[in-house]
């Protein structure tokens, strides 16, 4: 990670991602979130007690997807836990019994002529957030949801090395990819569809993709931020205070898109989410298909990599993860990397001067001047650090990677965003509208 | 089950390795060719005070960092790189005192009442300098402190002959002697082939900023080139003002200084060609025959200023923001 030639940029890039999708054994339990910060839940289907098999529907979460099963055995257990985020959430733990002892498949006969309803409604069930609901849900939406929107960006890069998990999609997975644009092609109507894809896949996927805008991009994590990307696709800009969804931009990652395919073919919900795993004691990184919930300690015991105290294991990758507060942390979703930091190799970040050397400021993709905005969240001042762009940041992580006095400046920048969140719902109403 | 505790912190986890130290060990590993140089031309007298410099800062900063019970800063170096940047920059054979005085002023007056490292807002090194410069003018003049040597070349300062006799005095100067470092001025400034060595090499680790470096650079060589073009019977040759006297020094050592320049690439651009109009027109119009140091000391004033001329943050609305607070 050293680098000699000081005044080239540092960039930090995919390499060496081929390699085997490995298949681990299921876990002993799972745990599934069944509900999402800010929503009120609804009560799940089963109870304490009861015998689930692999793909049965067991809850619907507060966004109208479904939530299944994805071991056969007994719920032991439905109450209130976190998410990957820290966010407590009420949750499944389902036991592993035995082995998988799958649900009858439903699969749609003929996809061609089913409504579009019918076809929604099949989709939200089998548990894909996509953003066009059925009728029959539609008056429980919350006010984002129902939102118009008129792009959609479907992203087959991964935000940062050593994960491998979208690009995988169009490569291994081809032909569900395929089919699944075509049909989101048709939902989507005059939207306009944006695959964004590796260059070096660029070519691959023209002819793969038809009628859908390719977004080539290189290989380097400042190219795939997700933030950053939505901004050169749409020439908009989605600071901290703001979601995509209220610009008319829908996001998807390739991974749900290609399933939803295969899914609908089969008739099966989905079980399976691919996970890269890196540690050091690992040559490369490893690419594996666990089922959703896993506990995270089971993944690393079936690669026979160790943790002890002190170390530290991260969802997501090395810049932009989120550290997890211990081994019971289970995939969900959204994680698509499990990154392990054994305590030797951990980066201390102090609160020591800033030596003005603007190296942070010459790596920032949004051009805040980080060196004074960190300074300012420093020293509590945080309308002054929201004032000169810290709501713009788009937590790629590298500003604080190349700060030779080692200042947790992605950290300020967060911490600067958060606060000036409280102080805005801290103020009194009557003086907003006096304002 | 064992019980494990994992290390949480938020991202990024990891780090690119760099480390203020390292800049400062960089800094040192460029001023040694001339160091090492000027060492042999002017032997025991110009290490002594070189030794001298480095010492009494270090020692002033030790000092003072107890007095304000602080953490000891010793371990960024940048103490020890403050005053082998003052040993380099005062004449060899300078009276000790002289020394002495500079580093403190350097350390404990511009630096560390500013709270140290990354504080201050002018750079110490120069705030040193510009005091005993002013104040002991003729002690400071390096043929003064050279009678008694007998160097080979012509020992009187180039930038103080050309502004005492004019023209044919800076002709008497050859540009190969400026080059090699065959004048007198600063115990290390003089030997500009070397100093572009280690020039070369904080610029390829990234450790000054290029931008300064070339536009300190280039502002003075234009600037002069304007001066000399309008009237080449008073004004000397654009070479002799980049050769001769501090100027490579200075754009290599000072005027880059990370915490005293702006951090914008064209705020560095102006930065630098600014401190490179303002040490030609000290040179043509000031009492100080070498206005490097002056020259930096007030764009040092103006760099926050400067550092506000930058690209839009992509996606900020003050406007918005300023509404709601």
């Amino acid at each position: 990670m050293k680098r000699f030639f000081g005044f080239l940029k540092p960039s930090i890039t995919f390499t060496d991602w081929q390699g085997e999708v490995i298949t681990l054994d299921p876990p002993d339990k799972v745990v599934l979130p069944i509900s999402q910060p800010g929503h009120m839940p609804f009560n799940p289907v089963v109870e304490v007690g009861e015998t689930v098999k692999t793909g049965q529907f067991i809850a619907m979460l507060p966004s109208r997807t479904g939530v299944h099963a994805t071991v056969t055995g007994k719920v032991i257990s439905i109450g209130p836990g976190y998410n990957n985020e820290g966010q407590e959430v009420l949750t499944i733990t389902i036991r592993r019994e035995s082995d998988d002892d799958l649900i009858a498949p439903h699969p749609v006969q003929n996809l061609e002529k089913i409504s579009r309803e019918e076809l929604l409604e099949v989709l939200a069930e089998l548990g894909f957030g996509f953003p066009w609901k059925p009728e029959s849900l539609r008056e429980k939406l919350t006010e984002e949801e129902r939102l118009p929107f008129d792009t959609i960006i479907i992203f087959a890069v991964d935000t940062e090395p050593p994960i491998s998990v979208q690009r995988r999609f169009l490569t291994e997975f081809a032909d569900d990819f395929r089919e699944s644009i075509v049909a989101i092609k048709k939902l989507a109507g005059d939207a306009r569809v944006v695959v964004v894809v590796p260059d070096s896949m660029a070519g691959q996927a023209r002819s793969l993709l038809k009628d859908v805008d390719i977004y080539p991009v290189k290989n380097s994590t400042l190219d795939t931020n997700p933030r950053m990307l939505i901004h050169k696709i749409t020439h908009k800009f989605i600071g901290f205070y703001d979601s995509p969804r209220r610009h008319g931009i829908v996001t998807l990652s390739a991974e749900d898109v290609a399933f939803a395919e295969r899914c609908l073919h089969k008739g099966k919900s989905r079980t399976n989410k691919l996970v890269t795993v890196w540690s050091p004691v690992m040559d490369k990184p490893v690419t594996v298909r666990v089922r959703l919930g896993t506990p995270v300690r089971h993944i690393l015991s079936s690669l026979s990599i160790s943790v002890s105290s002190g170390d530290r294991v991260i969802f997501g990758g090395p810049l932009m993860g989120i550290a997890q507060p211990d081994l019971d942390s289970c995939i969900s979703l959204s994680t698509d990397g499990v990154y392990v930091l054994p305590a030797s190799r951990i980066t201390h970040f102090y609160d020591e001067p800033c030596i003005n050397c603007g190296r942070c400021v010459k790596i920032c993709p949004v051009h805040i001047q980080v060196n004074i905005v960190g300074r300012y969240a420093e020293f509590g001042l945080f309308e002054q650090a929201v004032q000169r762009g810290s709501g713009s940041c788009v937590e790629c992580g590298l500003c604080a990677y190349v700060c030779p006095s080692h200042r947790p400046l992605m950290q300020y920048m967060r911490f600067a965003n958060i606060q000036y969140k409280h102080i805005l719902e801290s103020r009194p109403a009557d003086e907003e509208e006096g304002a | 089950m064992e019980m494990i505790k994992l290390n949480v912190a938020m991202g990024p986890h990891i780090h690119d390795g760099s480390r203020a130290n390292k800049i400062m060990i960089g800094y040192l590993v460029a001023l040694a060719p001339a160091a090492i140089w000027s060492a042999y031309i002017y032997g025991v007298a110009g290490i002594r005070s070189l030794i001298l410099a480095a010492g009494s800062a270090v020692l002033w900063e030790w000092l003072a960092r107890i007095i304000m019970k602080r953490n000891s800063t010793l371990h960024d170096l940048s103490a020890l790189v403050e005053g082998f940047l003052i040993g380099m920059i005062l004449p060899p054979n300078v009276s000790w005192w002289i020394v002495i005085i500079t580093t403190f002023f350097a350390i404990i007056i511009a630096k560390q009442i500013f709270g140290g490292i990354g504080y201050y807002p002018f750079n110490p090194v120069l705030i040193g300098i510009a005091i005993v410069s002013v104040s002991w003018p003729n002690r400071l003049l390096s043929h003064s402190t050279l009678s008694d040597f007998s160097l080979g070349f012509n020992p009187v300062e180039p930038l103080w002959a050309f502004k005492a006799y004019g023209q044919e005095a800076a002709n008497a100067f050859s540009r190969l002697d400026l080059l090699l470092g065959h004048q007198v001025g600063g115990f290390g400034t003089g030997a500009v082939l070397l100093l572009a060595i280690g020039a070369l090499y904080l610029l390829i680790r990234g450790f000054i900023s290029a931008s300064v470096f070339f536009s300190y650079l280039l502002g003075v060589y234009m600037f002069q080139g304007m001066f000399y073009l309008a009237n080449s019977s008073v004004n000397v040759h654009p070479d002799f003002y980049i050769l001769g006297g501090m100027t490579f020094f200075a754009a290599t050592f000072l005027a880059s200084n990370f915490t005293t320049c702006p951090v914008n690439p064209v705020a560095r651009i102006i930065y630098g060609a600014g401190a490179g109009l303002l040490t030609v027109l000290i040179r043509k119009y000031g009492v100080f025959p070498d206005g490097t140091i002056f020259a930096i000391l007030i764009m040092n004033l103006f760099h926050p200023l400067i550092d506000r001329i930058k690209k839009p943050v992509t996606g900020l609305d003050v406007e918005s923001l300023q509404f709601e607070s």
